[in-house]
């Protein structure tokens, strides 16, 4: 009965977003507020998600609108170049906006956006050397050259050359 | 975010009191005006709220040594850390270039959680070994990931002499082997012997009954054992 209902959005800027309740759902938070709070016209504050952000989570929560809910904690071995080209192309973004959409669907509890997103910069670290890795992220090394060697010592046999 | 619209605002409401009836670029003097500082905002957000309000309610260029040392001073540590490793005397133009170029905001990289969670597609697909030597926080997420499942597979003779080819993959895995069992046989084992749950020795036919009672009493946590043919 409620499978038509609109929903308002405001991101933290206050700008408001109305989509489907469908549409909605996809996020695990939005999901279980919208049962509690039950029939309200009242739109739902989304404090840590700017306008830009929310926006692209929207897309992406359209576009899978109709994919099947899958398990929250799947333990089963993922990989990380099974994405598909609308996902492919939605994640060709600047570093920060990824950054800023794993945030959100992290906050938000939308899982398939978050392995999205997550295997998306898995795949920019694949093939890089540490001093490759750290300039990508700008990342410094703490490491003293005594640590690096024991991490070295104790990992080398699981090294894939 | 809020709170650097919040600063923002703030910003333009104070430029507007120190000079109110007149532009920007004549800033009456004896109003002292404070630098801003980045605070929990956003490095673009703190460059362009130097740029774009404080180098002119000043009346200053860029290039002016003021401008640059009151950013500085107002650099969150990480970022003042960059800069002193890219080059303090570089001109403020290319320092904010830089800074934004490389600054990764909202830097998840830096979260336990998300940061494992990447991490942990790496481990599938074994390309995890390079992010252990990034930095300690790295290492601290991507080891557990690294020790969980281990695969160790040993030439199985039952099929190898149909694929000659196999050869190379074989030796290598003997090379890893042969480290492995080095430094499982270290008086003080690695604390990550408690992240195996999954142990896979596989063909090596020729492990004693004793070795595998001892490789079993090393992992407390094992859950899954195949020793096929070893």
């Amino acid at each position: 009965m409620a499978e038509l209902k609109k929903v308002k959005l405001t991101s933290s800027e206050g700008t408001e977003f109305i989509v489907d309740r469908k549409v909605a759902e996809k996020s695990v938070l939005l999901k279980n507020m919208l049962e509690d709070v039950g029939e309200s016209d009242m739109a739902i504050p989304l404090p840590n998600v700017t306008g830009p952000i929310l926006n692209k989570v929207i897309d992406y929560c359209t576009h899978h609108r109709d994919d099947p809910f899958v398990n929250q904690e799947d333990d089963s071995k993922k990989v990380s170049d099974d994405i598909d080209d609308w996902d492919a192309e939605f994640c060709k973004v600047d570093q920060g906006t990824l950054f800023e959409l794993i945030l959100s669907a992290n906050y938000l509890d939308i899982k398939p956006l978050l392995d999205l997103t997550c295997k998306t910069v898995a795949n920019m670290i694949k093939g890089k050397t540490p001093d490759e890795i750290r300039k990508t992220f700008n990342i410094i090394n703490d490491f003293t050259p005594e640590e690096e060697e024991h991490v070295r010592k104790e990992n080398e046999w699981c090294e894939e050359r | 975010g809020s709170f650097s619209d919040m600063f923002i605002r703030d910003t333009i409401n104070w430029v507007d009191w120190s000079s109110p009836s007149s532009p920007f670029l004549e800033p009456k003097k004896g109003i002292q005006i404070l630098a801003p500082t980045q605070g929990d905002s956003f490095v673009s957000e703190y460059i362009k709220i130097i740029k774009l309000l404080y180098a002119i309610a000043i009346g200053k260029d860029l290039d002016d040594i003021d401008v640059k040392v009151k950013f500085l001073c107002g650099l969150s540590p990480d970022n003042e850390k960059r800069v002193n490793e890219f080059g303090v005397k570089k001109p403020l133009t290319e320092i904010f270039e830089y800074l934004v170029k490389s600054s990764t905001d909202p830097n998840i990289i830096n979260l336990p959680e998300l940061l494992e969670r990447i991490l942990y597609f790496l481990a599938v697909d074994k390309s995890l070994y390079p992010a252990l030597f990034v930095c300690r926080l790295w290492y601290k997420c991507a080891v557990p990931s690294l020790w969980k499942y281990i695969e160790l597979k040993g030439n199985n003779l039952k099929y190898s002499h149909y694929f000659p080819d196999d050869y190379t993959y074989h030796e290598r895995n003997r090379t890893r082997w042969k480290r492995f069992i080095k430094i499982m046989n270290e008086k003080r084992k690695p604390a990550c012997v408690l992240n195996v749950t999954y142990l896979e020795i596989t063909y090596y036919h020729s492990l004693s009954d004793n070795k595998i009672k001892g490789i079993v009493d090393t992992f407390p946590n094992i859950i899954h054992l195949d020793f096929k043919d070893s």
